[in-house]
């Protein structure tokens, strides 16, 4: 573990240096600032549209940094050879997937808190502008339960990221792999739904779209904005089983980032 | 032996089917404490044995052991210290971070770490830019770095890769008295170079790569006894190998 958090804290330090995540987080701030104008603009539903939106900001602003800081940090230590400071010493290839995940999640946890800080803030604002509209039953533990699954969506996406990034030369490449698997990801859902209430589809097609939504992630199931928004009650059991989803299909990413990455000279 | 190369191979595919050998049936031991000098042509095949010794690349055939180690395995690197031909690290870290990484990640206590950045900052004429990031340093600052980064655990083995590529005169005679030192304090140096002045005052013993294959391997006073200087000598066996191996007709020198 010692080494894997060594990584970590460089590449978090690298990651947080950089002027690029000052500029999303400042860019989420303005968004906040927005939900305020945003939300006056409607007549109803007016916590529903606040918190979605809200929560629908940290999404974005947490895919910016995976696509424009994550895939850079982690394809520049092959581009640029800054990847031999680090197998040059002590650390076996795994420790060194590990690592290097662990400093990305720590870069977008920090910065998924203070979006998340902002968002709370704004969504905050608008409720105690319009107290009518507040659902009875609204609770700020879902919304944070919320903001836990939009990290856990945005910790797949990292590691699908880090899976492309080992495999392929061009970071471009894998930032397009990666902005793919994403928008699969987020309608996997449908698919399956389209393939269960509809006969009309091939057999051989059908295997094919089976397939597909098996392999890439499901992210809808992470999504919780409704939930918080309208102040449902949250199904315990399938939230636990959607993050034992999400943790299992990371957990299952990096084994092969890991089986890939050992296999990759470093040439 | 604390280095043991023996009929290391490494093949680069060149198209679909056809193979070229960057490395071919090398065989080579180097003794604790030495100074080993590795020369050679651009493309020679030197730095692909680096990189084998350090992991990097895997080779098709043959082995390659540290004290003993099989190089596959991390724990190898733990007495090695590495410099790379032109040394890259994260631009938003400070040169004392990295090499505070550089001694965590070889298992060194955290105020051993920071006596001995501060003794190689000074050494290396850094010590001013300890705290500063490394994205505002020249190139010869980045390759200093670089090499106390390499120095920070006082490796057993230290690797460096075209040490003196990049540093103005007075950074090259800062890296050849610590290659000195090193010998002097018994640690094996393994080095590439192009700078044959530099082989001949630092290296106990040199090995002339070309083409991957090993063309000669010995002590450096026989070589420029026998041949009239390293240079001459180096040309020489190069330009011949390349006539009689590859039908090649070199016009060098």
């Amino acid at each position: 573990m010692g080494q894997i958090w060594l990584l970590a804290k460089i590449t978090f330090k690298e990651g947080v240096r950089n002027r690029i995540i000052i500029g999303i987080l400042f860019f989420a701030f303005l968004l906040s600032l927005l939900n305020l104008i945003f939300a006056q603009m409607f007549t109803y539903d007016l916590s529903k549209v606040s918190v979605d939106l809200g929560l629908s900001m940290v999404s974005i602003a947490g895919l910016a940094i995976i696509f424009f800081m994550g895939i850079n940090l982690l394809s520049r230590d092959f581009e640029k050879r800054t990847i031999y400071m680090v197998i040059s010493r002590p650390i076996a290839r795994w420790q060194y997937v590990l690592g290097k995940y662990l400093g990305l999640i720590l870069m977008i946890g920090v910065s998924v808190a203070i979006i998340g800080g902002f968002a709370a803030g704004s969504v905050k604002v608008i409720m105690h502008l319009a107290p009518a509209y507040v659902p009875p039953d609204y609770s700020w533990g879902i919304f944070g339960i919320s903001l836990l699954f939009s990290f856990l969506s945005l910790l797949t996406v990292t590691a699908l990221a880090q899976f492309f990034t080992s495999m392929m030369t061009s970071s471009y490449i894998a930032l397009l792999l990666t902005a793919c698997a994403y928008f699969i990801g987020q309608n996997v859902e449908i698919v399956r739904k389209m393939l269960s209430g509809s006969e009309d589809f091939s057999t051989f097609f059908r295997i094919f779209l089976e397939a597909v939504t098996w392999i890439f992630p499901n992210l809808s199931a992470f999504d919780l904005k409704t939930i918080a928004g309208y102040g449902l009650p949250l199904d315990t059991v399938s939230t636990i089983w959607s993050a034992l989803y999400g943790i299992g299909y990371i957990g299952l990413i990096l084994i092969l980032t890991v089986f890939v990455f050992q296999r990759r000279e470093v040439g | 032996m604390i280095i043991q190369i023996d009929n290391l191979t490494k093949w680069y595919r060149k198209g679909r089917t056809s193979k070229v050998p960057a490395v071919d049936n090398l065989t080579l031991a180097i003794a604790k404490g030495e100074v080993f000098g590795f020369l050679g042509p651009n493309g020679a095949g030197k730095s692909t044995v680096i990189k084998i010794l350090l992991n990097f690349i895997r080779p098709s055939a043959g082995t390659a052991m540290i004290k003993g180690i099989p190089v596959q395995d991390p724990l190898a690197r733990g007495s090695i210290g590495y410099l790379p031909e032109n040394p890259y690290f994260y631009d938003h870290l400070t040169a004392e971070e990295i090499l505070m990484f550089g001694g965590r990640t070889a298992r060194m206590d955290r105020n051993l770490i920071g006596e001995r950045i501060d003794q190689l900052l000074a050494r290396l004429k850094l010590a001013h830019v300890k705290r500063q990031r490394i994205r505002t340093y020249s190139k010869g600052m980045v390759q200093r770095i670089g090499l106390a980064l390499a120095l920070i655990h006082d490796p057993e083995v230290c690797i460096l890769d075209e040490p003196m590529s990049g540093l103005d005169p007075l950074g090259r005679r800062l890296v050849a008295d610590l290659i000195l030192d090193m010998r002097r304090n018994g640690r094996t140096v393994f080095f590439s170079s192009h700078i044959l002045s530099d082989i001949e005052k630092l290296c106990d013993r040199v090995g002339i790569l070309n083409r991957g294959r090993l063309l000669y391997c010995g002590n450096t006073d026989t070589l420029q006894a026998g041949a009239g200087g390293l240079e001459k000598m180096f040309i020489q066996l190069v330009e011949q190998d390349e006539r009689e191996n590859h039908g090649a007709d070199l016009a060098i020198g």
